[in-house]
């Protein structure tokens, strides 16, 4: 239970060429497995637009990361964020919840489908016992 | 009353008017509800009859359950080019949406996908 999905989301300057940018989610990914946690996915979005204007800048680089790892790993990762440079923006939710939540209602729901098409089986396994894949 | 109605399929029907006659465009903000008072506005003040589209829930209708801060062409939707968040009865998304909704559209707007207000 200890172990956690978050969503690590940052913004870096545009300025940075493209390998300054792999070097800086390098590093995060760095942080967060310095702090005991995995790295389960990464995505580069690529520059954006911003919708509003950020210190000076009218637009960001995006990287999304997917970790999973203990809470403890938030603090650390999110402080060494706050006095990486080139970082001016992340943000950091947490997943696994949420997503268990939908999986969850998502079965039933289907599970109900099915039970009001008459085909319903009996012995259906409840929606508890679906994991997310991640 | 009429808002525990069972979940018709966004059909429409009407409601009679007090026969004041009196009531014009005005009086039609005293129709319950602010549905009643969008489609009063588009019939104009005068008609005896006016008809409301029961709104339903989009991430309900569409099965969304999990609302995501990154899908901004979803959020989006939900979101004028103001960049306020509307009320519920706008759009007629359910209590549990709509709190899900502002919780995604608040990240969003932190992470500058959104904005916090037009320029």
């Amino acid at each position: 239970m200890s172990e956690r999905v978050y969503e690590i989301l940052f913004i870096a300057d545009p300025n940075l060429g493209e390998p300054e940018v792999d070097a800086l989610a390098a590093q995060v990914q760095g942080f967060v497995e310095k702090e005991g946690g995995t790295l389960q996915k990464m995505e580069k979005w690529g520059k954006k637009r911003l919708a509003y204007v950020v210190g000076r800048h009218r637009e960001g680089y995006y990287v999304l990361l997917v970790a999973a790892g203990p809470g403890a790993l938030v603090k650390e990762v999110e402080r060494r964020l706050r006095v990486t440079d080139g970082i001016f923006r992340f943000l950091t939710v947490r997943v696994d919840d949420e997503l268990r939540k939908a999986e969850r209602r998502k079965t039933k729901r289907s599970l109900a489908e099915e039970k009001r098409k008459g085909q319903g089986r009996p012995g259906a396994s409840p929606a508890r016992d679906m994991e997310v894949q991640l | 009353m009429s808002s525990h109605a069972p979940n018709g399929e966004g059909r429409t029907f009407g409601r009679p008017r007090g026969s004041g006659g009196a009531g014009g465009a005005g009086g039609a903000g005293g129709a319950r509800g602010a549905a009643g008072r969008d489609a009063a506005g588009k019939d104009g003040g005068g008609k005896r009859f006016f008809f409301r589209r029961r709104k339903v829930c989009k991430f309900c209708a569409d099965k969304i359950d999990y609302v995501d801060y990154k899908d901004i062409k979803l959020i989006s939707q939900f979101v004028p080019e103001r960049g306020k968040i509307l009320p519920r009865r706008m759009f007629g998304t359910c209590a549990e949406h709509q709190r899900k909704l502002t919780e995604a559209v608040n990240r969003a707007r932190h992470i500058a996908l959104l904005p916090y207000a037009a320029e």
